[in-house]
């Protein structure tokens, strides 16, 4: 455990001492401002609006397909490009503490980011009296979409030492798994049924209605957790291959 | 063409030491064969209705590796014994182990799953009854959404059809749904006899019977209306509520020609009573001999003028047949429908209930509002003792009123007894529903109500009564089947001026479903689904608009000042 949170805040404090965070951070608010204005915020068409967090946090979703592999592009391929995974591959540490250690690393930094946008939900707050229990279930909802999605990208950053390929991939299979349910759409039974099940977006949709569903929650944490499984065995082949 | 042949030549040369190989082939077939076997196992557990096929594919995974064995048993051990086929095996065999925990840990939750709905309302928890409905359908059943996409009027019904499908699809595989453009795809809205948007149509996937649900004046669509929509497409036989005419009753009031309605017509009641899948009839005792016999109950609402001793005659001989009535009577009634429901032992009063304590403001308290708060429905206790402590049929009575928070009587009277308890035949049982406060009383000057010891007389009064009989009061032994009757004492609650207001629409629906033994329907009424809307004047809403881009703002200079301490 000791191990994870040395290499965690190792990676925080490099993260945030580079611009380029905050630079991401910052297209990310700045996203999110827009989804605020254009979704919540009065306007001349839309007098009346509904004070509510599902305007602008469903289409934040969308933004994770890129934001997490731009968060976590760096975390292996970096290391595999300046030589010190191997330095950290030999040291006293296990391949899943490595791994586990980077990943919540990426987890801290998305949620501190996330958590920005609550200041929305203050303002809303002021003029409104929004049902908390929605906002808060489409809160973790979120959170739950971002921590799949960087399990995604923590993979995809261990199979190049190239970032842009790495992310590349990384927004690849999100656009894959996010528009799952999409194609199963177009069908009907089981395989439509498949397809809704492994699809990152159909299990998001509860969260902002204000339903806390253990499948999806069971759906979120496995999407990571699998990923995070393949991660660790990239690096163990590296000893073996 | 001679490149083309050399190519093909060469490509031959390059493949023919792989198919002449029988290493190269044992291996593929191992690889088959393993790939089969996980697909196969996989399908096996999860999806029953291809478990043959899945077996199927096991078996012939099982095969091809055998026979990758027995083609070069020497190649399989080195797959298995070589350094890199040993780590690689290790790796693969956790693999497997790892996707198979997962896939039977989200099996499991699929199956055994928990929801909580954490909206105020419980907008998205379906009544117990619905899931029991749809957790029981025999046979397939579509809903098909016919809405405009990009229209603002329809995309907050959209969503909302969007959620209540999409909690019906999660509580049976037998229910499905689909949204269709009407204006993109004219030829399945035209079979399916879609003419107005939106609308959803009901499909029993076996029958092919169809029963639609449409908008209604930008109303959002209810769980019961997909409930009654989707019965009515299996096939559910809709029982008959006759309403009758003839005696000055309140009536519909639908001008079809600008489709307007009154404030006294019974247009809400009726469609809702439609939307619990009843038919609902009027009948003229004019034109009848008795009460048809597929009625699943009578209601007289508000009768005016006398009722004839042949029309009597003819509820009398219903109620004798096991007949359900409900009576709503306003205070004052001719005195020949006193006069019937005195049978009972039961007079609907001259005066109006005034209620100082619980009435609605500015009805001079001649508005008596029923609220569960101050205890103004009946106890369970009384209830126990009513059924002879028949918990079930307890329950079935308490149902009526057990969601309801406030109703109100704008001038009801009182149901008065004419005959005391203990003089009352045992077959003859009667109940108070809901009654006022103990500081009610009758008032005879409606004009300036204010209790005058000497004339008025003190409640609580019975304002809803039950009467179970089987037989008169006048008579010594039951002479009927068992009646049930409801007494209101107030019609003009379910007028279109009132029927909306506070639970009015429950109580009434609850009474009907209750006399038609139809108790499934009272655990459905529409959930009421609060718009918690955001209205700002010029002045905030630009606030709201540039304050809300403070965590950019404050990001992005942070970024400059990093950037600017790093150069």
């Amino acid at each position: 455990m000791r191990n994870i949170i040395l290499i965690t805040s190792k990676e925080i404090k490099t993260y945030f001492a580079s611009p380029m965070a905050y630079i991401v951070g910052g297209m990310f608010l700045g996203l999110t401002w827009l989804f605020f204005n254009t979704s919540i915020v009065p306007g001349e068409s839309n007098p009346i609006t509904e004070s509510n967090v599902r305007g602008y946090l469903e289409p934040t979703t969308l933004l994770f397909i890129i934001f997490s592999p731009l968060i976590t592009m760096r975390l292996f391929s970096e290391e595999e490009k300046l030589g010190t995974l191997e330095l950290l591959l030999t040291s006293p540490v296990k391949d899943w503490e490595i791994v586990m250690g980077k990943y919540l690393a990426s987890t801290v930094i998305l949620i501190s980011t996330l958590l920005c946008t609550f200041f929305y939900v203050i303002l809303i707050s002021i003029y409104s009296t929004p049902d908390f229990g929605p906002l808060l279930s489409a809160y973790l909802g979120i959170i739950l979409y971002g921590i799949a999605t960087l399990g995604v990208g923590v993979f995809a950053s261990s199979l190049s030492s190239n970032q842009i390929v790495s992310a590349v991939v990384g927004i690849v299979i999100l656009l894959l798994l996010s528009f799952l349910d999409s194609l199963g759409a177009m069908i009907d039974g089981i395989p439509s049924t498949i397809f809704n099940e492994i699809a990152l977006n159909y299990h998001y949709g509860d969260f902002t209605k204000g339903v806390i569903d253990i499948r999806n929650i069971v759906y979120y944490l496995s999407t990571a957790s699998v990923f995070l499984f393949f991660t660790i065995v990239i690096l163990q082949m590296r000893r073996w291959r | 063409m001679n490149k083309y042949l050399d190519n093909i030549k060469n490509i031959s040369a390059d493949v023919k030491p792989f198919v002449t190989n029988l290493n190269y082939w044992s291996i593929l077939l191992l690889i088959s064969g393993a790939l089969s076997i996980i697909f196969g196992s996989v399908s096996y557990f999860l999806i029953i209705e291809i478990k043959d096929f899945a077996l199927s594919v096991i078996i012939a995974g099982a095969t091809l590796s055998l026979l990758g064995i027995l083609i070069s048993p020497k190649s399989t051990t080195l797959i298995f014994k070589g350094r890199r086929g040993r780590y690689g095996t290790n790796t693969l065999i956790m693999l497997i182990a790892f996707i198979s925990i997962v896939i039977l840990t989200n099996s499991f939750f699929i199956l055994n799953s928990y929801r909580l709905d954490t909206t105020a309302t419980r907008v998205f928890s379906l009544s117990k009854q619905t899931k029991k409905i749809i957790s029981n359908l025999e046979t397939p059943v579509r809903a098909n959404a016919f809405f405009v996409p990009n229209d603002p009027e329809q995309e907050k019904l959209k969503t909302n059809a969007e959620d209540l499908l999409g909690e019906f699809a999660k509580n049976s595989n037998k229910f499905s749904y689909r949204f269709t453009d009407p204006q993109l795809n004219k030829t399945l809205a035209i079979k399916y006899g879609v003419m107005q948007y939106p609308a959803i149509i009901f499909e029993d996937l076996s029958t092919g019977k169809l029963q639609p649900v449409y908008e209604k004046g930008f109303n959002p669509f209810s769980e019961q209306d997909f409930v009654t929509a989707m019965l009515i497409s299996m096939g559910d036989k809709q029982k008959v509520i006759y309403y009758s005419t003839g005696h000055k009753e309140k009536s519909l009031s639908r001008d079809t020609t600008t489709n307007e309605i009154s404030d006294s017509g019974i247009d809400y009641f009726v469609d809702g009573l439609k939307r619990d899948n009843y038919n609902v009839k009027s009948i003229n005792f004019d034109q009848i001999e008795k009460i048809p016999v597929n009625a699943a109950a009578l209601i007289i609402i508000g009768p005016t003028s006398a009722l004839p001793k042949k029309h009597a005659q003819i509820l009398v001989d219903y109620i004798a047949t096991g007949g359900r009535v409900a009576f709503l009577l306003d205070p004052n009634p001719h005195i020949s429908w006193n006069d019937l429901i005195n049978n009972w032992g039961i007079i609907v009063s001259q005066q109006p209930v005034a209620d100082p304590l619980s009435s609605l403001a500015g009805s001079n308290f001649l508005t008596p509002l029923i609220q569960k708060s101050n205890n103004q429905f009946v106890p369970e206790i009384n209830l126990l003792e009513f059924t002879g402590n028949d918990k079930s049929e307890t329950k079935r009575i308490q149902s009526i009123t057990d969601q309801i928070n406030a109703v109100f009587f704008p001038g009801s009277g009182a149901i008065l007894e004419t005959i005391a308890p203990a003089d009352r035949p045992p077959h003859v049982k009667n109940i108070q529903i809901a009654v006022s406060t103990g500081i009610s009383w009758l008032e005879s000057d409606i004009e300036n109500p204010k209790f005058d010891p000497d004339t008025d007389i003190r409640g609580p009064f019975s304002l809803i009564t039950i009467i179970e009989s089987k037989g008169p009061v006048n008579s010594n032994i039951p002479v009927f089947d068992l009646s049930k009757m409801m007494i209101f004492a107030d019609s003009d609650f379910v007028t279109n001026k009132w029927f909306y207001s506070n639970q009015n629409s429950d109580i009434i629906l609850n009474s009907l479903a209750w006399l038609a033994e139809d108790y499934e329907i009272i655990s459905i009424r529409p959930k009421i689904v609060p718009f918690r809307s955001l209205v700002v004047n010029r002045r905030e809403r630009e606030f709201l608009k540039w304050s809300s881009g403070l965590p950019f703002i404050l990001m992005f200079a942070t970024s400059i000042v990093v950037w600017w301490r790093r150069r």
